[in-house]
């Protein structure tokens, strides 16, 4: 049976060599702190990039909830107005009417005195 | 077991042979090279021409594009009455414009009839407008959201929606000369709306910063906020129910008498807040376009003079008391008519009354006694006293418009002792109708004057504050004042048997208001042409009063202008003096002294 005992050294010294090439390889002398800073770069361009959507989607909130201020600003405002058409003596006057009351004869007031109560006037 | 060994043997590694570069492969790596030189070399053009060439005017474009502040309008300040209903307030409201060159050629017409059926507004200025070569117009202003919402619901081709505000008047016509108007630039026109505009209006504010083509701020980049300060809010010191109680009275008198006009001022004479307003005609300021300029424009009770008349003699008989040289007992005489200067001057029937004192003076009316009552008095003392209760000035009162009156002072250049004379039953002297008020809010007052006033508190974000009444002067004493009151209270019961008399059938002369003692001078005033000499047919018939005259709340003013049924007017006057004055005093809880009622009286 034939065995290639020789192989097995060589092959070791092989992997060693490149191992040793690798490392050479790996150690890029200055190179390697540019390629670092570019990494320093990148991290802080994708948190700079992560932040600014963030603000975005904040900024795209924000305009939301200023178009629904704007709506309710108008509903409030229409509300105001309706109440203050609801508030004319007019409407007072016809509502007073349709439930029955009206204005007083001179005979059917009767007044009251309190002595040493305050003006609510004053 | 046998080993056989192997000796590596080094094999030449075969010979690489590169293909020859051939004349056609070298000549399209040049053309590549080529394209990729024009094309950084247009690159480079372009990129020299924007960033050097046209880089300022790019540049500014962009600044404006991005950079241009957004203005933010302040909500102009709202105007409620003293029981806090809006009178006048900001709505927005949408009005329709239209991009001409988006709407389709062929459906102009349709549309401009579409828009005027819904609108109201007539078809041909809608087309025109549409047919325009402008890039923008707005076709109504102003639209009821029911409009709004029909239009919108169309979905028609380069028509557009847009929010706008619109200042607003819920009350309509009530104490529409008192708050006033904007025109259509937003701006006050007259009333509160005018005198108060600055207040009102507020301050614009403004976001700094760069915004997305929808004018939205972007967030990333540096804004800054400069918030607008909303106008104040007014509250004035006019009453809901007075006012209408006011209104509803003098529109009903100008409508029984076919007359020209009318005012009613009722006023409390203790602070001088005037607490009702109003003049015939009314006007709403939610259209002050469709009225001419001297309704929507003028407040009659500030803005128009005329001759007091009689009216004025109370001030007459304030003036002679005030120079010592007359006292309640005085006594002229009145033949009906006396001779001065070369002219006949005459009580208005002519009739004699004898002698007088000024209470009589003021019971009867009497112009003779008057007349002779100045002339005891003297020009310098009357003058004085006149002075000395505003006529001839501007009251101060806080609304746009107001007129000075026209006082022809002793010494001036219009003066003649046959003015000083007629002045005593005012004539020759014009006033407003607010003067007169304030004149005799100082007699009711015991002598103080206030100032008139409509705007009671003023409300800054969140914080108000209360407008003070403000004296401007005594120009009578108290005794004066009180002497004069009780002189009012008889001519006030000389006349309420035209309020009384066919309700009783007892014409004598009785309480006006019975269960109150209350003053009033009546008066018939001439009204003057423009030609000289006065209008033979009709007067201004007023009534100016106090009630009541021991404890002072109100100073009423009635005028009526050329009633055509009762050419004296007093007869018209009266009894809207009387429907006020006792509403009034049912309003303000005021108990009536069951001693002061006449036979017959309720």
């Amino acid at each position: 049976m034939a065995v290639r005992s020789e192989q097995i050294p060589a092959q070791v010294g092989r992997v060693q060599l490149r191992r040793i090439d690798l490392s050479r390889y790996l150690k890029l002398d200055g190179a390697r702190y540019m390629l670092l800073l570019a990494l320093i770069f990148c991290l802080l361009s994708l948190v700079t990039l992560v932040q600014t959507g963030l603000v975005a989607r904040m900024n795209y909130e924000l305009v939301e909830l200023r178009q629904q201020q704007v709506q309710l600003n108008r509903h409030y405002s229409h509300l105001h107005e309706q109440l203050a058409r609801a508030q004319s003596f007019e409407m007072r006057l016809k509502r007073a009417t349709e439930l029955g009351f009206r204005q007083p004869s001179p005979d059917q007031i009767r007044y009251v005195r309190i002595p040493d109560l305050p003006d609510i006037e004053e | 077991m046998g080993a056989t060994t192997r000796r590596a043997t080094s094999t030449p590694a075969p010979a690489v042979t590169t293909p020859p570069v051939g004349r056609l492969a070298r000549w399209r790596l040049q053309a590549l090279l080529i394209v990729c030189f024009i094309i950084t070399l247009i690159v480079i053009m372009r990129l020299v021409d924007l960033q050097v060439v046209r880089s300022f005017d790019l540049a500014r474009k962009a600044r404006l594009e991005i950079e241009t502040p957004v203005l933010l309008a302040p909500r102009r300040g709202q105007i409620t009455d003293a029981r806090g209903t809006v009178l006048a307030m900001d709505v927005e409201r949408q009005s329709l414009f239209a991009v001409p060159p988006q709407v389709p050629a062929a459906r102009k017409a349709e549309i401009a009839l579409m828009i005027a059926g819904i609108t109201g507004a007539p078809a041909e200025p809608i087309l025109s407008a549409l047919r325009s070569d402008r890039q923008w117009v707005r076709l109504a202003r102003w639209l009821e959201p029911e409009q709004a919402e029909q239009i919108a619901q169309l979905d028609l081709p380069g028509l557009w929606l847009v929010y706008e505000p619109m200042r607003f008047y819920p009350q309509a016509t009530t104490a529409g000369q008192v708050v006033g108007a904007l025109n259509l630039n937003g701006e006050g026109i007259s009333g509160i709306e005018a005198y108060y505009d600055a207040l009102l209006r507020g301050t614009e504010g403004r976001v700094e910063g760069e915004f997305d083509p929808d004018r939205n701020p972007i967030a990333t980049s540096l804004s800054r906020t400069l918030p607008p300060q909303d106008g104040a809010d007014l509250q004035l010191t006019i009453d809901p129910f007075i006012q209408q109680l006011a209104e509803r009275e003098l529109k009903q008198a100008v409508e029984e008498q076919n007359a020209d006009g009318g005012t009613i001022i009722v006023l409390d004479p203790r602070t001088g807040a005037i607490l009702a307003m109003a003049s015939w005609p009314f006007f709403d300021p939610n259209r002050w376009q469709e009225y001419p300029p001297e309704v929507y424009g003028r407040n009659p009770a500030i803005g128009t003079v005329y001759e007091p008349g009689s009216t004025f003699k109370m001030f007459t008989a304030a003036a002679a008391l005030s120079s010592g040289a007359v006292t309640t007992a005085t006594t002229v005489d009145d033949p009906g008519w006396v001779v001065r200067f070369g002219r006949t001057l005459r009580n208005f029937d002519g009739a004699p009354h004898g002698p007088l004192t000024l209470a009589g003076m003021i019971y009867y009316s009497s112009n003779v006694a008057a007349l002779q009552f100045n002339e005891l008095t003297g020009p310098e003392a009357f003058y004085r006293a006149i002075t000395r209760f505003g006529f001839g000035q501007p009251t101060g009162v806080d609304l746009s418009g107001e007129e000075s009156g026209i006082v022809n002072f002793y010494g001036g250049v219009g003066y003649n002792p046959l003015t000083f004379l007629v002045n005593a039953y005012g004539q020759a002297i014009s006033v407003t109708p607010l003067q007169l008020v304030q004149a005799a809010a100082a007699i009711a007052n015991d002598g103080v004057m206030m100032q008139p006033y409509v705007v009671q508190q003023i409300c800054r974000a969140q914080e108000c504050e209360r407008v003070q009444p403000r004296e401007v002067g005594r120009p009578i004493t108290p005794d004066v004042a009180r002497a004069v009151r009780e002189m009012l209270v008889e001519a006030a019961n000389h006349y309420a048997p035209v309020v009384w008399g066919p309700r009783t059938g007892n014409w004598s002369d009785q309480w006006l208001v019975p269960g109150y003692r209350v003053g009033a001078k009546t008066g018939t005033a001439s009204i003057p042409l423009p030609g000289g000499g006065y209008d033979p047919a009709y007067t201004i018939g007023s009534v100016l009063g106090i009630a009541p005259v021991d404890n002072p709340r109100f100073v009423v003013l009635v005028k009526i202008d050329r009633p055509k049924k009762d050419t004296l007017g007093v007869l018209t006057a009266i009894p809207v003096y009387y429907n006020v004055v006792d509403q009034l005093f049912r309003y303000a809880h005021l108990p009536p002294d069951r001693a002061l009622v006449s036979p017959g009286q309720p």
